[in-house]
């Protein structure tokens, strides 16, 4: 039976070096991906005669493939969308735009210094030019090292969003030079109908795809733990169907995991677990795998070309380009700029990439995966050492508060927006210090010294050490758990006023009582009216954070009941500098200009 | 319009001992009669109808209660650092930095520009803490006329 043993042997002792090498890489902060790189590179030149059937650029690039659509979907599902709405356009831009601009500005380079054609150089740079981020949070993480959420944001969209470009960039460059080599006249107009249907049938797949997720889950009656498998089941189902239907899967898979990781969905943090272990496994399997591929003769014939290039990339390309898009958007400040620029790295996709033209033959392959090799290698290792401090000499971390506010969250089966959720209180938490604890929001059991009170008999006295379980009714309530439970430590990086106005107003208020407070002018028949009333009537599908414009001054909806708000806020002065995120999305009406006509206008960008 | 104009050093207060919101804005009132002449219940009266509106408190520890009386004849302004109290404040916690704003009926845009102003200041966290640390009066008042920004 040895051969079934010896490989479980070998396949268990990578990985648990793999695993335990985590230790080592927090211990003096270099990406753990780097690792597992190189235990498949130190694994592939032992030899090991089971590992040969790896060693086949088939069987890797399919190994490769499915770890890398399994870890793009957890990236989508674990990416909030609040990041999407702090960060949309211009990490959307450096992941489409972004991504061809730097192939375009470092392939003259790629063509001189490896003395190849336009063609195959432009191929390389589109092998090298999506990021990984995976590596900087962990990194940043383990450093305990907060980036300010408008950085984080536009990092973790750009690097998740930017794979199915640089997979669509490579995919069009080997037709490209496959038909050169075999004579076949190319048609633009082909490639563009590949690119769009790349991007559509994977776009819509994933939509679908996004939707069905939560809707099957909530709706078919299972074993907990069976559940993060039927999702895995669905990711794999929708990723392979969008490849057949001629859709890139890869983009599929992540829209799916954004809108599905979003969604209200059972068992949420029992499937957001699974996902983040199969992940690690993926990127355990993927890279060790990759390593093999590595030759030492390889690496001794082509480090040189590719560390200058890697260089160039790295201090130039990523640079202007970063510099370029994002002179669009005001809201940058320059040392953001080149820390964004600075956090370009390469990872897991430029890697599987690189096998690409080994899979299909091409001449030049081994040239390539080498080069790419020590490139991924260069910019891992470099850059993820300095990152932490670069983040700290551009200013784009914020103090890090002492203790996560919630120890942890437990899933109620059957309620899906629902859960439990367990504070360790400190002295400085509000509760203790005698702030008053809503109905809603009483504990639903408070363990003391290992014995447990029901709420009724201990809940004045809530002491620091204590551990409250209290009930979460609904997601989005959760920060106002916190604010309760947490460690009293204002986890928010935004001034609430910002968005929600400097001073809170009752609904009752009328506009007469507005202009004798504050001497502003609004039109005589509207006087008596109060304020709630006039804007339920004049804002259709109202939310929170909408604003109307009075005079000088703006109301803003703070609370809201089946379209009437339940209160307001005053922001008295409208103009000001406020912070990015309390920019984005407001929408507004102006009561003075046209009060028949008010219209909902987005001024998202201001 | 800067804070110095409005607020004079006379004006500001430290270590005021109340025990409740409406003692605040008595002992507020009564500052504001002092200096400008005016009935203390009048200003009381004002003040107590503006925070039936919905609160001053803003958060982090400020309050900046205000109002627009008629028979007042120019800006007036004051601050008082008191020990923590209720006061209603949207995040609960007790309030200790205190604004005043009182202006007379024809001040128009200058009662917003003016509160902003006063908002703006307190919004920085070190200035607020710089102001809870302070030993005197005196240091208040420098405070607050060094960190008073620009618009």
């Amino acid at each position: 039976m040895d051969f079934v043993n010896l490989p479980i042997l070998l396949f268990g002792l990578l990985l648990g070096v793999s695993v335990l090498t985590s230790l080592v890489s927090l211990r003096i902060g270099i990406p753990l991906i780097l690792i597992f790189l190189c235990i498949g590179v130190i694994a592939g030149i032992g030899g090991f005669d089971m590992l040969e059937t790896l060693q086949r650029p088939r069987i890797c690039f399919f190994i490769g493939s499915l770890a890398l659509a399994l870890i793009l979907f957890d990236s989508g599902f674990q990416t909030k969308m609040k990041n999407y709405r702090l960060a949309n356009r211009p990490a959307i831009l450096l992941a489409t735009v972004g991504v061809v601009l730097t192939a375009l500005l470092t392939t003259p380079f790629a063509k001189e210094v490896l003395s190849i054609g336009w063609l195959p150089a432009f191929l390389l740079v589109a092998i090298i030019s999506s990021t990984d981020s995976a590596a900087v949070f962990f990194l940043l993480r383990s450093q305990g090292i907060r980036l300010r959420e408008k950085v984080k944001a536009i990092l973790e969209v750009e690097s998740g969003a930017n794979d199915p470009m640089a997979i669509f960039l490579t995919v069009s460059c080997i037709t490209l030079i496959q038909h050169q080599a075999s004579g076949t006249p190319t048609s633009y107009w082909m490639l563009t109908l590949l690119f769009l249907g790349q991007l559509l049938i994977g776009g819509g797949v994933g939509y679908l795809l996004g939707k069905a997720i939560p809707f099957c889950v909530n709706h078919v009656k299972l074993e907990t733990a069976l559940y993060p498998i039927f999702v895995l089941s669905l990711t794999l189902f929708g990723f392979a169907l969008t490849n057949m239907l001629g859709g890139s899967g890869f983009l599929a898979v992540y829209i799916a995991g954004l809108l599905s990781g979003n969604s209200t969905i059972q068992v949420h943090n029992q499937i957001s677990k699974f996902q983040q272990t199969i992940t690690w496994l993926s990127q355990i399997t993927m890279f060790t795998c990759l390593g093999l591929f590595v030759t030492v003769s390889g690496l001794e014939q082509y480090w040189k070309p590719a560390l200058l290039l890697g260089f160039v990339l790295m201090l130039v390309a990523r640079p202007v380009m970063v510099w370029s898009i994002l002179s669009f958007f005001k809201s940058y400040s320059s040392t953001e700029k080149n820390f964004i620029s600075f956090v370009g790295l390469r990872g897991a996709t430029s890697i599987l990439l690189a096998l690409t033209p080994i899979v299909y033959g091409l001449p030049f392959a081994d040239q390539f995966f080498n080069t790419i090799f020590v490139m991924v290698l260069l910019s891992l290792s470099l850059q993820g050492f300095l990152i932490p401090l670069v983040a700290r000499l551009c200013h784009v971390t914020v103090p890090q508060t002492t203790l996560p506010p919630a120890v942890a969250e437990v899933d109620l089966p059957g309620l899906a927006d629902s859960s439990l959720v367990l504070y360790q209180l400190t002295a400085q938490s509000p509760v203790v210090l005698g702030t008053p604890v809503p109905r809603w929001a009483n504990p639903a059991l408070v363990v003391r010294n290992g014995i447990a009170y029901s709420s009724g008999t201990i809940r004045k006295q809530l002491k620091e050490g204590d551990k409250v379980y209290v009930f979460l009714p609904s997601a989005s309530r959760r920060l106002e758990l916190d604010h309760l439970y947490g460690d009293g430590n204002d986890t928010d990086t935004v001034d609430p006023r910002d968005i929600f106005g400097d001073f809170p107003i009752s609904p009752e208020t009328t506009f007469g009582e507005l202009v004798s407070l504050y001497g502003i002018h609004v039109p005589k028949d509207l006087l008596s009216t109060a304020i709630s009333a006039f804007m339920k009537q004049e804002f259709t599908d109202i939310e929170v954070g909408d604003r109307l414009a009075v005079d000088k001054v703006e109301l803003v909806v703070r609370g809201l009941k089946e379209g009437l708000p339940t209160s307001l806020g005053l922001d008295i002065d409208p103009t000001r500098q406020r912070s990015f995120y309390a920019k984005t999305r407001i929408m507004k009406t102006e009561l003075h200009k046209n009060i028949d006509k008010a219209s909902k206008s987005d001024i998202i960008e201001e | 319009m800067k804070i110095v104009d409005i607020l004079s050093q006379d004006a500001v207060v430290c270590d005021a001992e109340v025990s409740s919101k409406k003692q605040l804005l008595e002992v507020l009132s009564k500052l504001a009669a002092d200096k400008t002449g005016l009935d203390d219940r009048i200003v009381l009266d004002a003040l107590v109808e503006r925070e039936r509106l919905g609160t001053t408190g803003i958060g982090r520890g400020v309050a900046l209660p205000h109002t627009r009386l008629t028979t007042l004849d120019r800006i007036f302004c004051a601050f008082i650092r008191t020990t923590p109290v209720d006061f209603e404040s949207v995040d609960n916690k007790p309030v200790d930095l205190v604004f005043l704003l009182l202006v007379p009926e024809e001040a128009g845009a200058d009662h917003l520009k003016a509160l902003a102003r006063l908002s703006r200041l307190l919004r920085d966290e070190t200035v607020a803490s710089d102001l809870r640390h302070a030993k005197d009066a005196t240091e208040i008042y420098n405070l607050i006329c060094q960190n008073d920004q620009e618009d």
